[in-house]
């Protein structure tokens, strides 16, 4: 396997988004993201978009709009990782010597095409049987106080960091401070998690550019290096699931350390799949930052803060950023991109070297979840 | 015998959500209602039993020495919510949980009750059908839980959603 870079990132303001097409969006991250690597864009060999509710070959649509045109598209659907799993074709295209440069974008236009929370799949068991994907992370919420006895206050304090961390970001979609308070009087979305417990409907886009090691140094441009990239998905279980384990998050994780010749102590800086406040918590003891059971305390003594000992989502996280499907994994990207470079200006975490991405999209009836992505970016 | 679903003959205007899942009486005079029992499949090679039914052992993949099981017709909440906000077609708030069932099931389902407060985690249910929605033609029948509740020692089975 070849050793990868990103070499350019780009990322539309994410929020609700009236005026502008999902096409405009994604073209415009692509753009920020050629125009940051300061390469032509006719070297560009193949393009892989992730995207969700967009329609029939988005990809192409997007590509058009930029003005690349007859090279490889290929569009790719794994819900909410589906920017993340478009970042990991990209890298296996080039780490495999397929490609030597290869664009990856994510982009969404949700408002319009999403009415209340994103729904499982139409035919899915459980979603026909009354399941939400807010009650699912609510159930697990409810086992995890009951198993470790964390608190719906321990639960606001995720909502309270991410969105103070979100001021910070100027692409953010939520640019207001939350009280705890504020958190735990918002309306009941699913008993017990509250309106600010949850992620908005975004629009929003984010792309990058990666290439192989040699490419880069003959471009003269040093990029930030891909430790590591995994995808897994829910093993189907008989017997029971534990709900307050992410095995998913686990197996990607330990494919990715390994690939890095790492391990969670190493990690500097996170960008997590916080869907949920709850979520944000199974994740970080998925990841192998800290124990099971652990992350409730970790939050609520200011480990996970920005200068903390691991700041978890100093972009603002999906409950402050926002949530676009398809371009959160590709915003996380870039967001790492931002940090490992120095350029995260007001968020900055200081010193970081080594970033971690995290994404998990969809539900499988008898299986623990669909898609999760684990990505290490290191400089 | 192999328990299996059975078309409700008395009511042509009612049916099963999905075939199989399920224990229907025959010859149902009425509105099907009460206690069933869920079909799931035992796999007689590594004795998973699993549900719903597929044609494929999810633990040890083989597709032979599979045989319908009729499960228990009550087990525990194993965590639980109440959703304020769902698409159709659904009325909001309803209860949701997980059951466990002794076979070693763990199985979603809506969690009938009169009173969410008395909702908790390892509390008993009992697995019974209700309507799950209905359109102009059909009553589509499927599987609920029920909170049963203990009370002077004799138990009382919760057969209404709080709201």
């Amino acid at each position: 396997m070849r050793k990868v870079e990103v070499i350019g990132v780009g990322m539309t303001t994410f929020g609700k988004q009236t005026d502008i097409t999902g096409e405009e969006l994604g073209r415009q991250a692509c753009w920020d993201s050629i125009l940051d690597a300061g390469i032509n864009a006719r070297q560009i060999q193949a393009a892989y978009c992730g995207h969700v509710l967009q329609g029939p070959v988005f990809g192409q649509r997007v590509m058009a709009k930029v003005g690349i045109a007859g090279i490889p598209v290929t569009n790719v659907e794994n819900y909410c990782s589906s920017g993340s799993t478009a970042f990991r074709e990209a890298w296996l295209a080039i780490a495999t010597g397929q490609y030597d440069m290869v664009l990856a974008f994510g982009a969404e236009k949700m408002t319009g095409k999403v009415r209340g929370a994103i729904t499982p799949a139409e035919e899915d068991l459980e979603a026909q049987l009354g399941l939400t994907f807010p009650g699912l992370y609510a159930m697990r919420a409810r086992r995890y106080f009951e198993e470790y006895g964390a608190t719906p206050y321990q639960l606001a304090l995720v909502s309270v960091k991410n969105r103070k961390n979100g001021t910070l970001n100027p692409r953010a979609q939520y640019q207001r401070e939350v009280t705890v308070e504020e958190v735990l009087a918002s309306r009941p979305i699913a008993a017990p998690l509250k309106l600010l417990d949850c992620c908005p409907i975004s629009d929003g886009a984010a792309a990058a550019i990666l290439v192989n090691s040699r490419t880069a140094r003959r471009l003269g441009i040093r990029g930030i290096k891909v430790g590591g990239v995994a995808l897994t998905s829910g093993q189907l279980e008989g017997g029971y699931i534990d709900m307050t384990n992410e095995d998913m998050t686990r197996r990607a994780a330990m494919e990715v350390y390994a690939q890095a010749g790492a391990g969670p102590a190493d990690v500097d800086l996170a960008e997590v799949h916080d869907c949920f406040t709850i979520a944000e918590l199974l994740r970080i003891e998925g990841l192998g930052l800290c124990e099971r059971g652990e992350a409730a305390r970790l939050v609520e003594a200011g480990v996970t803060s920005l200068g903390g000992r691991i700041p978890i989502n100093p972009s603002g996280g999906l409950l402050a950023k926002g949530h676009p499907l398809g371009a959160t994994g590709l915003a996380q990207v870039a967001e790492l991109v931002w940090q490992l470079r120095c350029q995260a200006g007001s968020r900055q975490v200081e010193g970081a070297r080594l970033g971690l991405a995290h994404c998990r999209g969809g539900s499988v009836p008898s299986s623990e979840g669909g898609a999760c992505t684990v990505i290490l970016l290191k400089k | 015998m192999t328990p299996s679903v059975s078309r409700l003959d008395a009511m042509q205007t009612s049916k099963a959500f999905r075939d199989g899942l399920f224990d229907l009486p025959l010859n149902s005079e009425q509105f099907p209602t009460g206690s069933t029992h869920l079909v799931g499949m035992l796999c007689s090679e590594c004795g998973t039993t699993f549900f719903p039914a597929r044609p494929i052992c999810p633990t040890c993949l083989r597709p032979t020495a599979l045989q319908a099981r009729r499960l228990s017709d009550t087990g525990t909440l194993y965590t639980f919510s109440i959703i304020y906000q769902a698409p159709p077609p659904y009325p909001t708030p309803y209860a949701i949980g997980y059951v466990d069932l002794p076979e070693g099931v763990r199985i979603f389902g809506i969690v009938l009750t009169s009173d969410v407060t008395e909702l908790r985690v390892d509390a008993p249910v009992r697995v019974v059908l209700d309507e799950l929605w209905r359109t102009d033609e059909q009553q589509v029948i499927g599987y609920k839980f029920a909170l049963i509740r203990e009370r002077a020692g004799a138990s009382e089975e919760a057969t209404r959603a709080e709201g």
